[in-house]
């Protein structure tokens, strides 16, 4: 049997995913604050954000996820995704396009190698890059859930 | 003016655009159109300051991402992302940010009925985003992303209009097989990579001269296919004939007068003159040391071009859809170019390679403004009428005065009608390939006649008796006419000075893809 | 630069062209069939089908001629080359991703072989 357009999966589904859903956050959340220490970064961590968020959709419906999901609010996240990358890379624009002057001249962003506050501007493009495929990749999801062609 | 300062802005200004578009769309439709003809008209201002800088003083802008220098500390070999600009980049970056401002512009008017225009804007900036990102680059995997940038906001763009299988079909169709040609050029920088431990264009062409191998012969076996779909040359046009067509009037545009050209005829020339050139083919050849010969590549590029120009014009003889005898049209006329391009490269060190190679450069920026003239006017026609059939359109000169002389001095250009531009350029082709081979030159001739049949058939519908269909139509608005009128009045005034733009900045152009010397030590300075 | 062209030359050509058009126009308009200033005597027929006639089939495009027969006896003449052309458009995406197969193939092959 078919399952009918935008319900939920059911209790056991649901119960799990409330559990499941705020590790699989924190989990990517490591990933992307980590992105330059360990494998990993921006795009990883935000997919597997992203994840959270399908997961969401799926055991919950689509119906419920349309009073949590608001368009204009995501698509203008991810444009602030991009600007904060810009934005980073912009700062070293006196020396050069995507020169990494925090790293080279602080403020705080040059802390020794292997500690979390260091490499200059990479963890801020981590967590725009991020912010970006999270939001993207689950408006993706709800398009793609919400146009369905056929009849419910 | 400095060169050098302004180029990252080039880059900036439209990945600032595109990014805030979704923003600025919060406030209104108002102030989202205002935003993307500022972003492009931005664009086009920072282009013409480049186009201008680099003319002045003939020299190549480098400039490194990330650093003041492109070589390593304490090494002699560059490892940053660099991009670099000489005369032949500099007119493309101009053509580009010239035709998409036209575009946009155009789009005020055209698009006024669609939806999702949000994602519309933003994406025919990514679109020319990545044609700059591609023209300016000298990093091979750089110009990958570049390519990929480009190629994937068209596909999302040919499909734009989803509630028409047309569009649907065609996006698919063209993003499958894209794709496939993407991964051969992914392939091949793979190979080079994987051999020569570097992707910066100009140290990789040092390495490939010190040490040709087979490995180097089958990357560029799989860069020339790549790049060859992706400029639509015969036999992998299919997918143009069909993409082009579906998409948005003034997308196509940017398609047929930019997209192929940029990511297709520019990269392969930037590969073939840069990378593997034929100047180390022929100095390593002189000394008796292992080489690639050019000699062979240029006249595999001249088989297919001969194929292109014979068979794309001649499909665009037997199509009854305006926009598609077009696109087929695009088609021929990449054949002149690749024409052109073969020639430099196949009789590379003579006056004859040389012009040939002017021609081309100057054939492909002609081109931009007549097919965008073009597909603009289709566009109009499709706005006023709904109908793009050549059956329906008969009589459209009685009352669309304007559009139809417009499109009469695009298509006399489009086949070569002096005193307009496209006369220079192709002559210079003809000329080129007569004295290097005159079967080549009567081919060039033969696919000439094909393209005036297929623009006759145009012009004589439009000129005959007005239907009744034709009559409630009239001129379009203002946002779209203009546009029109601009590139009508370019294409006039190019054909009047048609020597002095080719000696003065084609030929020069030529030069400065032809000095491989010049472009490596921009790069490795005295290293 | 090979040979020597300047556009005023073409102006000049083209003025020359236009008073010769003139010339002719006149001369039909005189020596012509028609006997009159306005209305149908003063139509002047050239050659091609003629735009009043009712063609069975078509008649919903009465009165309008298209550009639909103008290149009739080019592509007449090479009709099986146009046949031929237009088999090999099928519009099926296994036959593009073919025809990009094959052109790597050559292409490879030819650089393999001459490179």
């Amino acid at each position: 049997m078919r399952p009918r357009c935008g319900t939920d999966m059911g209790l056991i589904v649901k119960t799990s995913a409330r559990a499941i859903i705020p590790l699989i956050g924190i989990f990517g959340a490591y990933i992307v604050a980590h992105g330059h220490l360990t494998p990993g970064g921006g795009f990883q961590g935000g997919a597997t954000i992203a994840g959270a968020g399908i997961l969401f959709l799926v055991a919950f419906g689509l119906n419920e996820m349309r009073k949590h999901y608001n368009k204009h609010l995501y698509s203008a996240l991810e444009g602030l995704g991009g600007l904060v990358f810009l934005g980073a890379a912009m700062l070293g624009i006196g020396t050069a396009f995507f020169y990494n002057t925090l790293w080279h001249n602080g403020p705080i962003f040059n802390g020794k190698p292997g500690t979390l506050l260091s490499a200059g501007f990479l963890p801020i493009m981590n967590l725009a890059v991020g912010l970006k495929v999270f939001t993207g990749l689950v408006s993706a999801l709800v398009a793609i859930a919400m146009y369905r062609r056929w009849k419910s | 003016m400095n060169g050098e300062a302004i180029l990252p802005y080039l880059i900036i200004i439209p990945l600032f655009g595109a990014f805030s578009m979704p923003i600025v769309s919060l406030i209104g439709r108002k102030a989202r159109e205002a935003w993307a003809v500022i972003i492009s008209g931005a664009t086009l201002a920072v282009a013409s300051a480049l186009f201008y800088s680099v003319w002045e003083d003939r020299g190549i802008i480098v400039y490194t991402l990330g650093a003041k220098s492109p070589l390593g500390q304490g090494v002699s070999f560059p490892i940053r992302i660099v991009w670099e600009v000489d005369l032949f980049g500099a007119i493309m970056v101009l053509m580009v940010a010239l035709v998409s401002f036209l575009a946009v512009v155009y789009s005020l008017g055209y698009m006024k009925h669609d939806t999702g225009l949000d994602k519309y804007y933003t994406l025919i900036i990514v679109l020319e985003l990545g044609m700059l990102g591609i023209a300016i680059t000298g990093d091979l995997f750089n110009f990958y992303v570049f390519l990929e940038i480009m190629s994937i906001a068209s596909y999302a763009l040919v499909a734009f209009r989803n509630d028409t299988w047309e569009g649907i079909e065609a996006g698919i169709k063209y993003m499958f097989v894209g794709s496939i040609a993407s991964s051969f050029i992914l392939l091949g920088i793979a190979l080079l990579y994987g051999q020569y431990g570097t992707l910066t264009m100009s140290y990789l062409a040092v390495k490939l001269a010190q040490n040709p191998t087979v490995t180097a012969k089958v990357a560029l076996a799989l860069f020339i296919a790549g790049l060859l779909f992706k400029s639509g040359a015969s036999p992998v046009h299919m997918w143009l004939a069909d993409a082009h067509p579906a998409a948005p009037s003034s997308i196509s545009a940017m398609l047929s007068g930019l997209v192929i050209k940029v990511g297709g005829v520019y990269a392969l020339a930037r590969l073939l003159f840069s990378i593997y050139s034929p100047l180390a083919y022929k100095a390593l050849r002189a000394y008796g040391y292992p080489y690639i010969n050019m000699n062979t590549v240029g006249w595999a590029i001249i088989i297919f071009a001969c194929l292109t120009l014979i068979i794309g014009n001649a499909m665009a003889v037997i199509q009854t859809d305006m926009k598609r005898l077009l696109a087929y049209s695009s088609v021929g006329q990449i054949g002149y170019i690749l024409l052109g391009l073969g020639i430099g490269l196949a009789a590379y060190g003579s006056h004859t390679g040389e012009v040939a190679l002017a021609g081309a450069i100057y054939h492909t920026f002609n081109h931009a403004l007549m097919k965008a003239l073009l597909f603009l006017i289709a566009g109009v026609v499709i706005h006023e009428l709904g109908t793009r059939d050549l059956n329906e359109l008969s009589g459209l000169a009685k009352t669309m005065p304007k559009t139809t002389f417009a499109f009469l001095i695009g298509a006399a250009a489009i086949i070569g009608m002096p005193p307009l531009n496209g006369f220079a350029s192709k002559w210079l082709i003809y000329e080129s390939s007569a004295i290097f081979n005159p079967i080549l030159g009567a081919i060039a001739i033969i696919g000439t006649a094909f393209c005036t049949a297929a623009y006759v058939r145009v012009l004589y519908t439009f000129f005959g008796r007005p239907s009744e269909r034709v009559m409630k139509a009239k001129d379009p608005e203002a946002s779209m006419l203009w546009p029109i009128i601009i590139l009508a009045v370019a294409i006039v005034i190019m054909g009047l000075f048609p020597w002095q733009i080719s000696e003065k900045v084609m030929l020069p152009a030529a030069k400065a893809l032809e000095d491989q010397l010049a472009y490596i030590s921009a790069v490795l300075g005295g290293a | 630069m090979f040979g020597y062209w300047d556009a005023l030359y073409f102006v000049l050509v083209f003025i020359v062209g236009l008073i010769l058009a003139y010339l002719l126009d006149k001369w039909a308009k005189k020596s012509g069939m028609g006997t009159r200033e306005v209305g149908e005597g003063t139509k002047i027929f050239i050659s091609g089908e003629d735009p009043e006639k009712v063609i069975p089939g078509f008649e919903h495009l009465e009165g309008s001629y298209t550009g639909r027969n103008v290149m009739w006896g080019l592509t007449y003449a090479l009709k099986r080359f146009f046949t031929a052309l237009r088999g090999e458009h099928t519009g099926l995406l296994t036959d593009y991703v073919s025809y990009l197969i094959i052109t790597t193939a050559f292409v490879m092959m030819v650089l393999l072989i001459w490179g």
